[in-house]
């Protein structure tokens, strides 16, 4: 049950009517509930796993929390969890890879095996919940949450429908808080969820959906593609990924609103990035501040010798290439942006506006380029997409006519594609201005549902009828 | 939450209202844009059905039928006028179904030829579906009420499409395309250009497939040889082309696939299989498109299987 279906609608609209008619005391039961429900729904044979997970984790944070003062215990408690929660991780998600990657080792020296393969299916939202699970263990141990000792609402935080499938990996001293509250309906938070809605929904069926057809046709045979037509499929899916992940992470945040409850945001305008320290600072940000706070800092952050530091920084960026897919793709990815961010390091800052331009530039080159190995299939497609990047550039119009015309793109097509890219742009660049969309609520009214009604007759009238409508991070 | 409540209403009805007038301007202003499409084609079949009081020969099925009958062969043979009813692929089995249910009148013979049995009873491609009926009312009755909502929620995507072409002067004979209104006969047969008779189309491996049988479809067939029955009509099956070469299954699996649906079906299936089979030389620009060679060939064939059928 994706959020741009009818289904959803329904079910929203059902948990909505429920959550504020209940006594307020009995609203995290309308959440873990419809959590339950929900991820039912999505994958009903997994539910047990999520709830043998809920309970060992809860379990563990009361032993955490009792046995503070033994520290010896607590490190062994912290470690049984993490690793228990960390095997069906490994299990679903990396069995098969580890298997078919040491095969592939055994075979340069001459031995043959074939890799045992587990044939299941990685259970929906397993990267997102297990991460939450393991970074409120690890606050119980570190003292910085106490431990819930409701099993109910323990359970409704780490079910909570809206993040239960694709984040943003919510921390417990902000939703757990928040799940032990009695809300009350708040008409501005309401209008501020139902604007991320519109927002989210705009990004992901009306951007998202359409440039994926596009994306999608030339990844999926990417040998038969060359020159201008290989630059824009990144271009799309440089664009695509955000306006899928960031449109998702939109609509969680504005569904969370309209219960009352207030996501940290997870999105903040990556493209407008002026460095890859930077970009990882507004892209995903509840993932990278995850590996920030949970890998990287126990690694030493940067308080080491600069060698470690940078050492850490890879260390950080490959673990988090790994978390995307159990793929050499995803961990060349993260090797990619960790190396950026090392050799952004050792150079000076920038301190003109020129110099602050071309670095942005850079930025976006490195990120664009990067999500090639993020999206081909193999690692021999994504180096076949850098190697016939320019194929054909001799004739300049040609190679740019051509490239187009190939996907089928007549002048409309990329007529509507460019205005909804720029009206894109528009939105996200006042959010940058006014750091957020909360400004919006100070325009004059007409502007206002203008813009309103300007995205939904664009998310009627734009949406493709072969549209994904899958979430690009569910893979994950 | 009652302010909330009222702006969200306002809200969708100002959408609604500023859709409603987008439709209305649509309908009036800026009408059928696609009339010179091979779909369009569709408005002179049901002309052709529906102006026909004696009882006549309806061929039901996706292009495979528009592209591989001779109509007039077929008539001058059986002695009953012929209306082809075939069209696109992509419109669906029920959608060609649903068209010869316009008019059906004692003593039709109805001929159903799909190339496939597994449908899942939907439109396959809505926004194909207005492209082909367009604003046409007597058209439109062709969809049935389980239609509506996937049209619904193709019809921006078409009415943006038709308000661009409208703009733009682009309701002509499409260049460079056989596949145009004009290309089809008043029989509802397509006729093909000087040049493209003997063109043979490429196969490859991998590409021809067995049909397949679904339950979906066998209740809908069913229902509709019941409905045909009722209107003192009959109603038979017959086998769409098959590409015989090297690339072509084997024959048991034809032999399964024919087994299956003759037991599944209450109407006759008068065909065998096994003359079904042509060499790829008859084929045209796609695996289910006959060439004029083929399309006689497949005639002569079901002009034989209807007379076995007719005098036994």
């Amino acid at each position: 049950m994706v959020f741009n279906s009818l289904s959803f609608l329904f079910f929203f609209i059902a948990v909505f009517a429920l959550y504020w008619s209940v006594p307020k005391k009995f609203q995290w039961c309308v959440l873990l509930a419809s959590g339950y429900l929900f991820y039912g729904i999505c994958s009903a044979e997994y539910l047990l796993l999520i709830l043998l997970i809920t309970a060992v984790s809860y379990l563990s944070a009361l032993y955490l929390e009792k046995n503070r003062n033994n520290a010896k215990a607590s490190r062994r408690c912290l470690a049984f969890t993490c690793l228990f929660i960390l095997a069906f991780l490994f299990f679903f998600k990396y069995f098969n890879f580890l298997s078919e990657s040491v095969c592939r080792i055994l075979q340069v020296f001459s031995v043959e095996a074939d890799p045992f393969l587990i044939r299941v299916l990685l259970p929906v939202g397993l990267s997102f919940y297990t991460f939450t699970v393991i970074g409120y263990v690890v606050d119980v141990f570190k003292g910085k949450t106490p431990a819930e000792h409701h099993f109910g609402k323990y359970a409704a935080f780490i079910s909570f429908f809206p993040t239960l499938l694709s984040g943003p990996i919510e921390r417990a001293d902000n939703l757990l808080a928040q799940i032990r509250q009695e809300h009350s309906f708040h008409y501005g938070q309401a209008v501020l969820g139902s604007r991320e809605i519109l927002f989210g929904l705009f990004k992901k069926m009306v951007i998202a959906d359409t440039l994926a057809i596009y994306v999608n046709m030339v990844f999926g045979s990417v040998r038969s593609y060359s020159g201008f037509t290989l630059m824009l499929a990144i271009l799309f899916y440089t664009i695509q990924i955000y306006c899928d992940f960031s449109g998702y992470s939109d609509i969680a945040i504005g569904v969370s609103r309209l219960l009352g409850i207030q996501l940290r945001p997870n999105f903040r305008q990556p493209y407008f990035a002026a460095s890859i320290k930077d970009f990882w600072g507004r892209w995903h940000i509840s993932l990278s501040t995850w590996f920030r706070d949970y890998v990287y800092i126990p690694l030493g952050g940067n308080r080491v010798s600069p060698l470690r530091h940078k050492l850490n920084l890879m260390t950080t960026f490959l673990v988090s290439g790994l978390w995307h897919g159990a793929s050499w793709n995803f961990i060349l990815w993260g090797g990619i942006h960790g190396g950026a961010q090392v050799l952004e390091s050792l150079l000076p800052k920038a301190k003109t506006k020129a110099a602050s331009f071309f670095r942005w530039i850079l930025t976006m080159l490195v990120v664009s380029f990067a999500w090639v190995f993020f999206r081909a299939n193999t690692l021999s497609d994504a180096f076949y997409v850098f190697s016939h990047l320019l194929t054909g550039i001799g004739d300049p119009t040609g190679y740019i006519v051509q490239g187009y015309r190939i996907l089928g793109l007549s002048n409309v097509d990329l007529l509507v594609i460019c205005g909804n890219c720029m009206i894109l742009f528009l939105l996200d660049f006042c959010c940058f201005r006014w750091n957020g969309m909360e400004q919006i609520s100070n325009l004059p009214v007409f502007l206002r549902w203008g813009i309103y009604l300007l995205l939904l007759l664009l998310i009627i009238f734009f949406t493709p009828l072969i549209s994904s409508s899958q979430f690009l991070y569910f893979q994950f | 939450m009652k302010l909330y409540f009222k702006k969200l209403f306002l809200l969708l009805l100002l959408t609604a209202m500023l859709l409603c007038m987008a439709a209305v301007f649509d309908f009036t202003v800026v009408g059928n844009q696609y009339s010179h499409f091979y779909t369009a084609s569709l408005m002179d079949k049901v002309d052709r059905l529906c102006s026909i009081t004696e009882p006549k020969i309806i061929l039901v099925g996706n292009s495979n039928v528009s592209f591989g009958m001779d109509s007039a062969l077929l008539e001058d043979a059986m002695g009953m006028p012929v209306v082809n009813l075939g069209l696109q692929g992509g419109l669906g089995n029920a959608f060609h179904e649903e068209i010869a249910k316009l008019n059906i009148q004692p003593g039709d013979i109805v001929v159903v030829s799909h190339i496939d049995y597994a449908d899942d009873d939907k439109l396959n491609d809505p926004e194909l579906a207005w492209i082909t009926v367009e604003k046409n009312p007597r058209l439109l009755q062709i969809l049935r009420p389980k239609d509506w909502l996937p049209m619904l929620r193709a019809y921006p995507n078409y009415a943006f499409n038709c308000f661009v072409r409208w703009q733009r002067g682009w309701n002509t004979i499409p260049a460079g395309t056989l596949y145009i209104r004009e290309g089809v006969n008043t029989y509802g047969d397509f006729v093909m250009r000087t040049g493209q008779e003997t063109s043979t189309y490429q196969f490859r491996a991998g590409e021809l497939t067995v049909p397949q049988v679904g339950d979906a479809c066998m209740t809908r067939m069913n229902k509709l040889n019941k409905y045909i029955c009722d209107k003192g009509a009959r109603m038979v099956v017959s086998y769409s082309p098959i590409a015989d070469g090297e690339f072509t299954p084997d024959r048991e699996a034809y032999h399964a696939f024919a087994a299956e649906l003759e037991s599944r079906l209450d109407c006759p299936v008068i065909s065998d299989i096994d003359d079904y089979f042509f060499p790829y030389n008859c084929f045209f620009d796609t695996k289910y498109h006959l060439n004029e060679v083929g399309a006689r060939l497949r005639t002569e064939q079901l002009i034989r299987d209807l007379q076995n059928w007719l005098n036994p």
